[in-house]
């Protein structure tokens, strides 16, 4: 078994210890057990739906459990192209998922407009939503998505969550 | 003698000088440990500025000013004069006091003239500091790369949900506010209240669940809805009252004044302003306009509404429609449900009434019809504590031009009268006719591409051909 970086774990000792942090635990709980919300809006929501199907399942990294109302989910999964009139929705749903959460920008629209260079097409849902992952592509395939999703995960057990728990309280 | 007049000795002393009291203050700013922190924090501060903010990038020469003051300071009084500059290229360049005597003006005879001629300048300096200044470059440098990259805009902060007991708070202030204007039916808002009690015994046994949090959004929008209905219901009011209106300002038409389509819109007014709460003896009472009270009763009695036939009478009827349903779009502002809704009261002429439906065109339309300003279920967007909306995300704003091609880059193929015909390519034969098929082949090969798609092309026509079905 790997454990995480924050977890110290000596097997010499007799009663094999295992010492840690609290955060760390709690990190290591959150990051194995994403609830994503699909915001698909374009065709990336394509590539996101076959993430969750079997051939590339992405219940492997614990976030198979994807749940259409923002009340329970802590990860948005932006996949496609925002337009203003859908980022007004976007930032309310997001401002209604219960803390903590995270945000994937899935894709080049998502991340930055992509080809849509348009007035009705908000250049990058990174202008309303705080993002902590974006995936390259045009779709991306799922296995980005997927690199994402791990990188995602690594951020999650690195980050102070009291602190950013704490942040978020005040 | 004095020098030949071709050799300019002030300039070529002036800018020695000015370049040994730049490698001065380069030095002290180096070696002058405040200034030297100083800088180092200001450097800093501007490659994390323009990374993180870039529109206070412009305060980060305060600590860079700062640093420089500091280094003029301290080196103010090692700042060389001219003659010492003088003394220094005589020193430098071995002219045996010739570049002291030039500085103090004393007359040179030609041969030392000459030899000053002869002399090397500008100097070429060898400055210590120029070793000191190599670590700066590569901030400098980075530093006028970041000027050159756009930066995205930074990301915004995190939000919070609002706590369950403050949505309960909000929405029942909704409620009461919508209560107090009397604006809502009385069924309606007793379905609210017991949503609220519904919501505060849930947040009490399980505070802040999902389907509590999910309750509370969906009240949210049933309030909305209702909200929304009513200012629709008066707009639609308000445009009825305006039609039935023109018809009595210029008589037109009295003959078809009993037409079926006036009596259909006659009664579809009459049952707005019922549903608005023209439907009880105390509010029929209040109006002036008898009337008015009597048709109202004879349509809640389920009996035919015929309209006055008498202008003047039905003038009346109108105005008195008007300044009820103005009574009521006050209300509603003042619960702040649609700011300004009254407006379509308070225009008196048709030329007005019409600029104003105009300017409104785009954001007052009949309910179903669409719009860029509508939501789910004709409802505002609305938004809580928790959303601090940057406008300027949302500002519009004219993008650089793209890539698209001009139409003087396009080339004119043909020009036909009649529409294009599909023509079968010359490769596309049949599969039962072999000879066109080696044909096609044979084409394949000879076309022109790329190098790099040579070897693909052909070995996608030496496979072996498909039997055919």
């Amino acid at each position: 078994m790997k454990f995480p970086d924050t977890l110290g774990f000596d097997p010499k000792l007799e009663n094999q210890l295992i010492l840690t942090e609290v955060s760390a635990v709690m990190n290591w709980m959150r990051k194995n057990s994403l609830w994503p919300m699909p915001m698909g809006l374009a065709c990336c929501a394509i590539e996101l739906m076959s993430s969750g199907a079997s051939r590339f399942d992405i219940s492997r990294f614990g976030a198979e459990v994807m749940r259409f109302s923002p009340r329970q989910t802590d990860l948005m999964i932006v996949a496609g192209t925002v337009t203003y009139k859908m980022a007004l929705a976007a930032k309310r749903l997001y401002d209604q998922m219960p803390s903590p959460k995270w945000v994937i920008a899935m894709g080049a629209c998502a991340s930055s407009g992509g080809m849509y260079r348009s007035y009705a097409v908000l250049q990058g849902i990174d202008r309303i939503l705080p993002v902590d992952i974006y995936v390259s592509g045009c779709p991306p395939r799922p296995e980005a998505l997927l690199e994402g999703l791990i990188q995602l995960q690594k951020k999650i057990q690195i980050e102070p969550s009291l602190l950013r728990q704490k942040k978020a309280d005040c | 003698m004095n020098a030949p007049a071709h050799f300019q000795w002030s300039s070529a002393v002036n800018r020695c000088r000015r370049l040994l009291n730049g490698g001065v203050l380069v030095e002290n700013l180096f070696h002058h440990l405040p200034a030297c922190l100083i800088a180092s924090i200001g450097l800093t501060l501007v490659v994390l500025l323009a990374l993180q903010k870039p529109s206070w990038r412009p305060l980060a020469i305060l600590p860079l000013g700062a640093s420089l003051i500091l280094a003029w300071q301290r080196s103010r009084r090692r700042f060389f004069t001219n003659r010492q500059a003088a003394a220094w290229l005589d020193a430098r360049h071995a002219l045996h006091g010739l570049g002291t005597l030039a500085q103090d003006g004393v007359p040179l005879s030609a041969p030392l003239g000459q030899n000053l001629a002869r002399g090397h300048f500008p100097p070429r300096l060898h400055w210590r500091w120029m070793k000191l200044l190599r670590p700066a470059i590569a901030p400098v440098l980075t530093l006028l790369v970041l000027q050159l990259i756009p930066w995205k805009t930074t990301s915004p902060s995190a939000t919070r949900s609002i706590p369950i007991h403050k949505q309960i708070r909000r929405q029942l202030e909704r409620i009461q506010t919508l209560e107090k204007t009397g604006l809502l039916p009385g069924r309606e808002l007793d379905g609210f209240k017991r949503e609220i009690e519904d919501l505060n015994r849930a947040a009490g046994a399980y505070a802040g669940d999902p389907p509590t949090l999910e309750a509370a959004d969906r009240l949210s929008e049933q309030l909305a809805k209702s909200e929304s209905n009513l200012l629709n219901q008066l707009r639609s009011c308000a445009d009825a009252v305006n039609s039935l209106q023109q018809f009595a300002v210029t008589g037109k038409a009295m003959e078809t004044w009993q037409s079926a389509e006036l009596k259909t819109q006659t009664a579809e007014l009459l049952q707005k302003m019922k549903d608005l709460g023209l439907d009880s003896d105390p509010a029929l009472s209040q109006l002036n306009n008898k009337e008015l009270a009597e048709i109202m009763r004879a349509y809640l009695a389920g009996a035919n509404a015929e309209l006055p036939k008498n202008p003047g009478e039905l003038q009346n009827m109108l105005d008195t429609m008007r300044q009820w349903l103005k009574t009521k779009a006050d209300k509603a502002s003042q619960c702040q449900l649609g700011a300004g809704c009254s407006d379509h009261f308070i225009t008196e002429t048709e030329a007005e009434r019409q600029a104003l439906k105009s300017a409104c065109s785009g954001v007052s339309g009949q309910p179903g019809k669409g719009g860029n300003d509508r939501g789910r279920a004709d409802a505002e967007l609305t938004y809580g504590d928790e959303t601090r909306l940057d406008d300027k995300a949302f500002q519009a704003r004219l993008l650089p031009d793209g890539a698209s091609p001009s139409a003087d880059q396009s080339l004119t193929l043909s020009i036909q009268a009649l529409p294009p015909k599909a023509t079968p390519l010359a490769g596309a034969a049949t599969p039962s006719s072999s000879a066109a098929a080696s044909t096609a082949k044979t084409e394949g090969h000879g076309a022109a591409v790329l190098l790099r798609h040579r070897e693909t092309v052909r070995r996608y026509f030496t496979q072996p051909t498909p039997p055919s079905k």
